[in-house]
């Protein structure tokens, strides 16, 4: 089963999306609500993608794509935002993401199919 | 009305006289006070002496003559006097002139020739006031201005914190749908399906208001480049290519547009914010495809861009569909915020933003219906900065 890790500073956000993956036993799934906890946990992990948001505090998402993409380049991170902008979209793009969620979500099915297409699955 | 900023005190003892330049020139001044003597003049002006701006007077009065009025008011503010006088000998005109007088009318009055001395003696007054006026409108922009940003801000923070509760509560409310509908067939399960389906409307509602939001809140702080207009018309319609291909086929410049369509095209130079401007096409075009979808069936949809260049270095872009047009109530309204009839596409906003940001390009954008569809029209001032 592919491992994910979810990082979102909203406790409350990390929860629903676990619960959706759990009940869909379709990955194994990891959720760090301190973005600098989740570097290291995700640099020794073994995961093969991540979702992040991007606006959070101390170190944000942007930057946690920088650090885990030069740890381990082949891993997939696709990036939650509440601002869709084009500079964004492509600044991440330009980081090595590979794909852009906004929130709120279209729906939890939407997040669960940008994360197969990702996953080549 | 050219002495609407300016108020005049007009002293005259003979009450005829006195009526009839009243009801001839009084009308152009702001205000118009008369007084009957001397006397009565030097109490108006005192009653009056912040907003008199002039004085017209004549001379032979009972009580208090114009040229003693004269001595007493320039004790207490400087204020311009046209004499109006039948007499001009040498000695009254020097102690008119040691007291200040601007200038002075020969009686019987002839009106085109008091207007004259009024227009020269109210020149620097006219100025000062129109100079005046210019400061406090300039003061009313900035305090607007200042008054704006605080409600962007406050309404950007706003928009923040409610979009994460939002986040939670749809995707929460989604997972709880899920439940429902494994639930049993029963009574409770299809009332349940019910309501969801009313607090689904009213997420719905909500995220439509914040990201139309997001959008107003988001700052504009692109530079200005000097850009291909009409690689930004195929940027735009690139990106939106994934829902128009599914509604309508597009003619830019009579072209079919595919995603593979050159950008070089044509050159159409003007100095931009391209990103912005970008976002504008977008908007009009996601509305375009939002309407035609309402109407007929693909192949006879059509949205038509045109690109041409005007006198002035100014650049024209038109954008028509073939939807039916714009209903003629919300027509006028169009680029209000909210405006829209639109309930689900969350664009409540989208063409105030628009218009906002076609603004910033010292631009301008206008709607109308022609033939069998709607019209967007923007003229790019072409203007380097």
């Amino acid at each position: 089963m592919k491992k994910i890790a979810i990082v979102d500073d909203e406790q409350d956000i990390l929860n629903i999306l676990e619960k959706f993956f759990l009940r869909k036993h379709r990955f194994d799934v990891d959720t760090y609500v301190n973005p600098k906890d989740a570097i290291g946990k995700i640099n020794s992990g073994n995961y093969d993608l991540i979702l992040t948001d991007i606006m959070m505090p101390e170190v944000d998402g942007i930057e946690l794509l920088k650090q885990v993409k030069a740890h381990n380049n082949s891993i997939k991170v696709i990036m939650m935002t509440a601002y869709s902008t084009l500079e964004k979209t492509l600044e991440s793009e330009k980081l090595g993401a590979s794909d852009y969620i906004t929130k709120p979500f279209i729906s939890l099915r939407d997040v669960e199919n940008k994360i197969l297409d990702t996953l080549e699955i | 009305m050219i002495f609407n900023n300016i108020t005049a005190l007009y002293v005259e003892d003979e009450q005829e006289v006195r009526n009839t330049l009243s009801s001839m020139i009084g009308d152009v001044f702001k205000e118009f006070l008369t007084a009957s003597n001397g006397k009565e003049g030097l109490e108006t002006f005192i009653e009056n002496k912040d907003k008199i701006d002039i004085i017209i007077t004549d001379i032979n009065m009972p009580e208090l003559d114009g040229l003693e009025m004269i001595a007493e008011i320039s004790k207490i503010k400087e204020t311009p006097v046209i004499i109006t006088s039948a007499y001009n000998d040498n000695e009254f005109l020097h102690k008119a002139i040691s007291l200040g007088v601007s200038s002075y009318v020969n009686k019987p009055i002839n009106v085109k020739e008091l207007f004259e001395e009024l227009k020269k003696t109210c020149a620097p007054l006219l100025l000062k006031h129109e100079l005046e006026s210019q400061e406090e409108r300039h003061v009313k922009e900035q305090l607007d201005a200042a008054k704006f940003t605080a409600i962007g801000q406050l309404s950007a923070g706003i928009t923040h914190e409610i979009n994460t509760p939002l986040t939670f509560i749809k995707a929460t409310f989604e997972m709880m749908q899920y439940d429902i509908e494994d639930l049993d067939e029963s009574d409770i399960r299809t009332s349940l399906l019910n309501d969801a389906k009313t607090i689904n409307d009213g997420i719905v509602r909500m995220e439509n208001i914040i990201t139309s939001m997001k959008e107003m809140a988001q700052k504009s702080n692109e530079k200005k480049e000097d850009a291909n207009v009409y690689a930004t018309l195929i940027t735009s319609l690139i990106l939106t290519y994934n829902k128009s291909k599914h509604i309508s086929n597009v003619y830019i410049n009579d072209e079919k547009f595919t995603p593979n369509i050159s950008k070089d095209s044509y050159t159409f130079m003007a100095n931009i914010q391209i990103q912005r401007i970008e976002q504008v096409w977008i908007i009009i075009i996601n509305n375009a495809m939002d309407e035609l979808q309402k109407y007929n069936t693909f192949p006879d949809r059509r949205l038509d861009i045109s690109i041409e260049s005007l006198e002035n270095d100014k650049i024209k872009i038109k954008f028509k569909d073939n939807a039916g047009g714009i209903n003629s109530e919300i027509i006028e309204h169009i680029f209000e915020a909210f405006k829209s009839t639109k309930e689900s596409s969350g664009m409540g906003v989208g063409l105030n933003i628009a218009q906002k940001i076609i603004h910033e390009n010292n631009s301008n954008i206008k709607a109308y219906n022609e033939d069998n569809g709607a019209v967007f029209e923007i003229i790019l001032s072409n203007d380097k900065e």
